[in-house]
């Protein structure tokens, strides 16, 4: 994958900036920007554009979150791009290139081959941090070699801290020989909590013994309480017997005694209290009996000297009418005066009134006039001729409340009937006014004009969007696309003519190309065959040579069977000569024996030589035979190796003519391949070159045809915008407007005849809306005179109305509504005058009549029981007054004297009663002691105390006896009296004590008994209460099994952690074992670069526990370092190599993924970053990297030190909200 | 009319299991669950007025040793006594297992019938006959079913049996019976014990049922617990048998399906809703719940390897939203990845190599429990049997094995 564009739509500081990353093969792209430059917000641009944008994030303080979007452009290894935009929010945040278009999650993992952004941070991110945290982290691993490449391997820093927090959390769980872990302190809480269920458990067996132990305690106190209670009754009665014996010895006394005092009269109790009771009531009536005597003589005389008027109380009634009657006339006398002034002033108003108002009807009589305001009124008079008078006229002008009302209300009527009259008057000069201006402004309007076809042709031109713009934009495309276009075909290699003949030359297909590569492969394959089998037969046959040297050298030559066979074959020949020479009896001729005898150039023929020869040979065949058989196996050995060296021989030969051949089939193959692509009058490159020609091509006339279509598409366009700008033209002229230059853009002419349109519509509204107010005013105005018609009429109604009601009043019809309401006023005036003086009129009357009335009462009443006073009759005397209150003095003396006489005659009526009960009570009381002295059998009443006395001494001794039996019954506790008697009386009193000593000693040895059976019952019952099924047993159960579940919980967690730090341990070995060598190459030589030759590189040692560490090389190779004897600086490098090895491995056998580096350049010195930035150059060959970067010197370093092909700078503007990022190479 | 009380497996005093002690936990609402749903029970009969009460074996748990919990019982029945109300019951093999029953001392409205042989109790005032036979020994293999009396005719016959019928999961195959040999009997009730979960097996004519136990006591017991409440009428039918809940900590595993879920919160809000739907139906008893989350979910990694972290976050939520009537006794974590760390993703990558070895462990019992001993044989030797739960076994090595790749990968790629 490659990243080939990033687009800071909105984010951070950056706004439309766009870094171009597609440049280079794959490419160091350095992104260098000073501080403020948004390094930083572009480095998290370029992540979160792949990931995801944070819910919380830092860049949003110039785009709010809604706004933030960032654009990204990758390119798959088959050639696939993928255009996206960022956008922050919760989902649908992947959208396509238009902005809008949801993209399907996991669009971005499938071109990151399904990295997760923790998994790309780890392994495809390097940032400054990281180097020193996994320098550090490499420093405190002490150089254990899996856990480094480990680490390294997958970027992963955190390891150490992950394994040293896994053996934290087990041994925070669990130690094999401690005591406080957690899952050791909670099997010693279990085992703790076993041993506490087993002891608060009850078993059954104690229970029984307890509950047995209880019940024969139980049974035993019940027979010792029965014995205890059987020898108390025993000792009780004993007891009692004692006691009751003194008692039956009184009681005989008693008896005795009783017998003595003979017959006797037994009195009751009350008999002694009774006696003088009536003695002491029978003294006192005699003497009451004398004291009323006297009494009632003295009341009497004094009842005889106390003399009643009893006329006078007769007469009491009267008396008190009189009382009432003369208060009435003293008030009487003094209201009369005030009365009478009233009267005359309610006149004079009434007669001030109506002349004032009404002169005319009092006309005619001036005396009368002066007559009512000057002279009092006499005293007697019932009628008075002058109030008449003026009572009459007032008569006439009273008004009913209906009268009043009518006026009233006809008033009000006027007022409103007035005010509408003048409303409507108003509305009619207005609405006259304003129907004269709209008809006026209506004539000055401009005739209509007809606007259609302007409107279409409008509506046309702006169907076509913006003409204008879309032409620019189409003009710019187009040129975009011509360059591009000429660029790449001037990019492509070994093509020099033009474009046209490129489309059109016919080149050959993939197919034929993957032919040819697969032909050329399989003659390279063959051919590399051959060699190969060449050098091994080469080598078989040297080994065959040296085999054979060898077996010279050891033994000499090495005889044969063909030697052997030779020699056989001479003597065999040899033989034959000589036999037929001795049959035939003739030497043989020397030509034959030539060769077979010595010498042989001159041989000798004679049986003898003959003989030799033939001795020899035979000599010769066994020696052969005989090394046969001795050196059977060198032999053997020299038969394979000559056989071998034969092979061998026969294999180069054919060998060699296969190669020949196979260059001839090369050849042709070349010619044929170069005839292929002659017609494009090309050399071709290898097949798999052309290939990539060949896509390079179809790319190209890819964009040509783009092209093609691109320039139809701006001739269609310019076409339209010629044609909309004819019609506007025309149609605006035809409506009066000045003509059109042809260069006006079509918009400006858009906008003209939008707002000629929209002129003349808005006058059309206009007319409309003027002859539509005049027709309105029009209505408006008839409607307001009728109303003022009907006003009229009702105003004439009013007026007949007003005459009628003002006439009582003697009013003219004209009169005005407030000189009514004045009149009405003093009208209602007059008629309260008249109705004062009316009232003051009867109250005198009544004054007079009751005055006369009483002076009649009081005279009556004098005749009757006061002759001596005769009061005057005359009105207004004080005669009556005196005589009334003398006769009232004398009632009041007649009533105080009857009291006090009844008085006496109740004090005599008592007295008698008195006398007369006296009587009763003194025969009553005489009665009662006769009764006494039968009772008592006395004949006097003087002997009745005697006879008491015997009475009294009797009843004791009765009683003493009485009680003595009670005692002794009550001693003998039910038992029958007689009985209980008889055992007393034969009691031995001498022996008693003893008896009773003996059943005390038994009581208190059975009281011992039973206290102490009582506690063993007591703590029995304790216990089993304790055992009353408690549930101790089963909490301590339930808190054993919540610990075993807290274990299981632990147990579990620790297990998994185990199993983790295990897994995790046998992972990295494993790692180790497979990664060890290649990382470890690579890492190694890395090493040696980055630190500059300080180290010559790695090598992998083992330590005291056989672990394997790595170990620094110094330069010599001798000369190790133990990891942790590495600097800081070292160590970073160090974790760099080998990160960046993991990564080089990684990429031998994976697609590229982009490696994106921060400023991990800050504390190397220039040396070192010149080294860090080559190795990463290099790197770069396979895969892209983007290099971020706060510092120049890095820039003018990578520039120094970078082959430019390779070497990518990009300037973040330091400027303010960034809007172009410079790029060069 | 009358109306019995039909019940069984008390296991009085049995301790509640599984439950892990945390702050805020409901300890001692949970405490003595089996006695006070011994006293619902009493409580229930004396309120109903029933005629009598069955208890069909397995009073205690065979080996609790406590002669309290004997005691407890006996003052239970006391209180039955005083309400006029007998009590017939026949001992289980827990009860045949545990000394304390024949050491106790019964109160005398409580009959248990003959271990020798199946026996016939009567009560005369409804017309019953009561037939049962106790467990002589803790393992009768015998059908006792087959020579318990036939029916008594004129009366109401209730046949007490503790039996596994004709086997039942997770119990012991003990006095097995078919479902024939009972009906062949022709009583009108079968009261059975010995299974711990609610079956009606028949109704009418008869009815044959187990009531299960009478309080849930770990995980594996789930649901509401209780006793049946049957009446009869004047014909000596059942006219109904009707469940009452007597438990008093109900257990009850949630199933939650983490699926779609884009971590550990909404995870934990997910199960916040779901509890929510769940209290009402617990009444207000206490409730020990499971929690079982499954899934495949992007919160697997976190879940898994920060477990204590989650479990504990499930427990606040249980506070939170169930008072205090709510013990998380478990949480079982077993969600999936949304997608696997193939080696394809991870190139050769050190996590690749992990992935890699993960994978073949997996795969290979053998290995996997060599590894398994050589990691915790210093802890297994140390624990006692009944905590060792698996841990030499490749299947609970492997559900282990599972959480450890999420767990190592969370934490080595944690930034």
């Amino acid at each position: 994958m490659k990243i080939l564009e990033l687009a800071l739509h909105a984010f951070g500081p950056f706004t439309d900036a766009v870094l171009d990353l597609s440049a280079g093969q794959e490419g160091l792209h350095l992104i260098y920007g000073p501080n403020e430059a948004g390094k930083s917000s572009a480095l998290r641009a370029l992540r979160q554009a792949l990931f995801g944008i944070p819910a919380q994030s830092s860049d949003s303080f110039v785009h709010p979150y809604s706004k933030m979007r960032i654009g990204l452009t990758l390119r798959a290894d088959d050639g696939c791009t993928l255009q996206l935009i960022r956008r922050k929010g919760n989902r649908n945040t992947l959208l396509g290139a238009d902005g809008t278009t949801p993209l399907a999650n996991g669009t971005v993992e499938r071109f990151l081959g399904g990295l997760t952004e923790a998994e790309f941070k780890s392994r495809f991110a390097l940032d400054h941090e990281e180097l020193i945290q996994g320098g550090k982290a490499i420093l405190q691993g002490g150089g254990e070699l899996g856990a480094v490449l480990f680490q390294a391997g997958g970027g992963l820093k955190n390891l150490v801290e992950v394994r040293r927090e896994l053996d934290r959390e087990l041994d925070e769980l669990f130690r094999p020989g401690g005591s406080k872990r957690r899952i050791n302190a909670g099997l010693s809480e279990l085992k703790e909590a076993n041993e506490a269920k087993r002891n608060a458990a009850l078993h059954s067996s104690k229970w029984l013994e307890h509950d047995t132990a209880r019940r024969e305690a139980s049974t035993r106190l019940a027979e010792v309480e029965l014995r205890l209670s059987e020898k108390h009754a025993a000792k009780r009665r004993l007891e009692r017997l004692g006691e009751a014996l003194p008692l039956l010895t009184r009681q005989r006394t008693s008896e005795q005694e009783l017998a003595q005092l003979g017959d006797v009269a037994l009195l009751s109790e009350p008999f002694q209290k009774t006696r003088l009771e009536a003695q002491v009531r029978r003294d006192a009536a005699r003497a009451a009996r004398e004291g009323t005597g006297e009494a009632i003589a003295r009341l009497d005389r004094q009842i005889a000297e106390l003399v009643v008027d009893e006329d006078l109380l007769a007469e009491a009634d009267a008396i008190e009418r009189l009382r009432e009657g003369l208060a009435a006339d003293r008030k009487a006398r003094r209201a009369l005066p005030g009365e009478e002034a009233n009267l005359r002033q309610a006149l004079a108003g009434a007669h001030d009134l109506l002349a004032e108002s009404w002169p005319h009807l009092l006309s005619g009589s001036r005396e009368a006039e002066e007559q009512v305001v000057g002279e009092p009124i006499p005293g007697g008079a019932n009628v008075d001729p002058r109030l008449d008078r003026v009572l009459k006229v007032g008569e006439q002008l009273r008004l009913t409340r209906a009268q009043k009302a009518a006026i009233a209300n006809l008033a009000g009527e006027r007022t409103r009937l007035a005010a509408e009259r003048a409303q409507t008057s108003a509305r009619i000069s207005e609405l006259a006014g304003q129907l004269d201006d709209a008809t006026a402004e209506l004539g000055r309007l401009a005739p209509p004009t007809a606007t259609g076809p302007l409107d279409v042709a409008l509506r046309q031109a702006r169907d076509q969007g913006d003409l204008d713009r879309i032409l620019e934009a189409g003009r710019n495309r187009l040129a975009v696309a011509e360059n591009e276009a000429a660029r790449a075909l001037a990019q492509l290699p070994l093509w020099t003519g033009p474009l046209e003949t490129l489309e059109r030359a016919c080149v050959p297909t993939v197919e034929t190309i993957d032919r040819f590569e697969a032909e050329f492969a399989r003659i390279g394959t063959e051919q590399e065959q051959l060699r190969t089998e060449r050098r091994s037969t080469v080598a078989e046959q040297a080994e065959a040579d040296g085999a054979l040297e060898q077996l010279r050298q050891i033994a000499g030559t090495v005889p044969t069977q063909d030697d052997l066979v030779q020699v056989r074959a001479l003597r065999d020949r040899l033989w034959r000569l000589i036999r037929r020479a001795w049959e035939s009896n003739c030497l043989p001729a020397p030509d034959d024996v030539g060769s077979l005898l010595e010498p042989r150039q001159a041989p000798i023929i004679s049986p003898g030589s003959l003989a030799d020869a033939f001795e020899r040979l035979e000599s010769q065949a066994d020696s052969h035979a005989d090394r046969l058989r001795r050196e059977a196996s060198r032999v053997a050995q020299h038969a394979a190796a000559l056989a071998s060296l034969h092979k061998a021989r026969q294999r180069l030969d054919f060998l060699e003519i296969q190669e020949k051949e196979l260059l001839q089939r090369a050849e042709a193959t070349r010619s044929r391949w170069a005839t292929t692509w002659a017609n494009l009058g090309l050399d071709p490159l290898s097949p798999r070159e052309m290939r990539g020609w060949l896509q390079l091509r179809k790319d190209l006339l890819k964009q040509a045809a783009e092209l093609q279509d691109l320039r139809t598409e701006q001739k269609g366009l310019e076409g339209k915008h010629v044609l909309h700008h004819q019609r506007l033209s025309q149609c605006l002229q035809a409506l009066g407007c000045p003509s059109c230059p042809s260069d006006e853009s079509l918009t400006a002419l858009r906008d003209r005849a939008e707002a000629e349109l929209k002129r003349l519509a808005e006058l059309e509204i206009k007319r409309n809306r003027l002859i539509e107010s005049v027709s309105k005013l029009k209505r408006q105005l008839e409607t307001a005179r009728a109303q003022d018609l009907v006003v009229e009429q009702r105003l004439e109604t009013w007026r007949g109305q007003w005459a009628v009601a003002v006439a009582p009043l003697s009013l003219a019809p004209d009169v005005t509504i407030e000189e009514a309401a004045e009149v009405v006023n003093q009208a209602t005036d007059l008629q309260s005058r008249i109705k004062e003086a009316r009232d003051s009129q009867r109250r005198i009357a009544v004054f007079r009549q009751e005055a006369a009335q009483f002076a009649g009462d009081v005279r009556n009443l004098c005749q009757r029981v006061a002759s001596d006073l005769n009061p005057d009759a005359s009105p207004g005397s004080s005669s009556v007054e005196i005589a009334a209150g003398e006769l009232l003095q004398r009632f009041r003396i007649a009533q105080e004297t009857s009291t006090a006489k009844q008085a006496l005659i109740r004090q005599r009526e008592s007295e008698l009663t008195s006398a007369r009960n006296a009587e009763q009570s003194l025969s009553e009381a005489s009665l009662q002691l006769a009764a006494l002295c039968q009772e008592a059998r006395c004949a006097l009443v003087d002997d009745l105390p005697r006879a008491e006395q015997r009475s009294r001494d009797a009843l004791e001794l009765r009683d003493r006896l009485k009680v003595l039996d009670e005692q002794i019954q009550q001693l003998g506790a039910g038992e029958p009296f007689d009985a209980f008697r008889q055992a007393a009386l034969a009691l031995d009193l001498d022996r008693l004590p003893d008896q009773l000593q003996a059943l005390a000693d038994e009581i208190s040895q059975l009281d011992a008994d039973r206290g102490e059976l009582n506690q063993v019952l007591g703590r029995e019952q304790q216990v089993l209460r304790q055992m009353d099924g408690s549930s101790r047993a089963a909490e301590v159960a339930e808190q054993a099994e919540e610990l075993k579940a807290r274990l299981a919980v632990d147990v579990g967690e620790y297990a998994r952690l185990r199993l983790a730090a295990v897994v995790l341990h046998e992972a990295i070995d494993r790692y180790r074992q497979r990664s060890q060598g290649p990382v470890l190459d690579r890492a190694s030589g890395l090493f040696a670069q980055l630190t500059l030759g300080s180290f010559n590189g790695l090598k992998v040692d083992y330590d005291d526990h056989d672990q394997a560490v790595l170990r620094a090389v110094r330069p010599g190779g001798t000369e190790t370092v133990g990891i942790a004897g590495l600097s800081e600086g070292s160590a970073d490098q160090l974790y760099l190599a080998l990160r960046l090895a993991s990564l080089g491995t990684y990429l031998e056998s994976h697609e590229p993924i982009p490696l994106v580096v921060d400023d991990i350049l800050i504390q190397f010195d220039d040396d070192r970053a010149t080294a860090a930035l080559r190795a990463l150059a290099e790197l770069s060959r396979r895969t892209q990297i983007v290099l971020f970067s706060h510092h120049e010197h890095v820039c003018r370093l990578a520039q120094a030190c970078v082959d430019p092909d390779r070497l990518l700078v990009h300037r973040l503007s330091g400027r303010a909200r960034a809007k172009v990022i410079e790029a060069s190479s | 009319m009358f109306r019995f009380l039909h019940a069984a497996d008390i296991h009085l005093d049995s301790p509640q299991r599984g439950l892990d002690r945390y702050e805020g936990a409901p300890v001692v609402e949970c405490r003595g669950a089996t006695r006070r749903a011994l006293e619902n029970l009493v409580g229930l009969a004396l309120a109903e007025r029933v005629a009598f009460v069955a208890i069909v074996g397995d009073l205690y748990d065979g080996d609790w040793p406590d002669y309290n919990t004997g005691l407890f019982f006996g003052k239970q029945m006391v209180r039955l006594r005083d309400g006029g109300i007998p009590v017939f019951m026949i001992r289980g093999n827990h009860d045949a297992a545990n000394k304390m029953t024949k050491d106790l001392k019964l109160v005398d409205n409580v009959h248990v019938l003959s271990s020798q042989q199946a026996e016939t109790l009567v009560l005369e005032d409804q017309g019953v006959a009561i037939h049962g036979q106790s467990f002589p020994t803790q393992a009768v293999l015998t059908n006792l079913a087959r020579s318990y009396p036939a029916r008594r005719k004129g009366y109401f016959n209730l046949g007490l049996l503790h039996t596994c019928v004709d086997g039942r999961e997770g119990h012991e195959p003990y006095a097995p019976c078919s479902l024939a040999d009972l009906r062949a009997r022709e009583y009108g009730y079968w009261a059975l014990g010995h299974v711990h979960t609610r079956e009606i097996l028949y109704r009418d004519d008869p009815w044959i049922v187990f009531p299960g136990n009478l309080q849930g006591r770990h995980a594996r017991e789930p649901g509401a617990k209780g006793c049946m409440l049957v009446t009869v009428d004047d014909h000596h039918d059942v006219v109904s048998a009707e469940t009452r809940w007597l438990d008093v900590v109900r257990w009850e595993t949630c199933q939650l399906d983490a699926r779609g879920a884009c971590d550990g919160d909404e995870v934990v809000a997910r199960f916040r809703a779901r509890l929510i739907q769940l209290l009402p139906c617990c009444d207000d008893r206490l409730l020990a719940l499971r929690v079982d989350v499954r899934g495949a979910t992007e919160a697997h990694a976190s879940l898994t390897s920060h477990a204590t972290h989650w479990t504990s976050e499930f427990r606040q939520a249980a506070l939170d939203t169930g008072a205090c009537r709510v013990w998380i006794e478990k949480v079982l974590l077993r969600t999936s990845p949304q997608r696997s760390l193939t080696e394809d993703i991870l190139g050769d990558a050190p996590l690749a190599e992990l992935a890699a070895l993960l994978d073949e462990l997996r795969g290979d019992d053998a290995r996997l429990v060599a590894l398994g001993t050589r990691a915790l044989d210093d802890l297994t030797r140390k624990l006692p049997p009944d905590l060792l739960d698996g841990l030499d076994s490749p299947q609970r090595l492997r559900g282990l094995l599972d959480q450890v790749g999420p767990l190592l990968f969370e934490r080595l790629l944690k930034q």
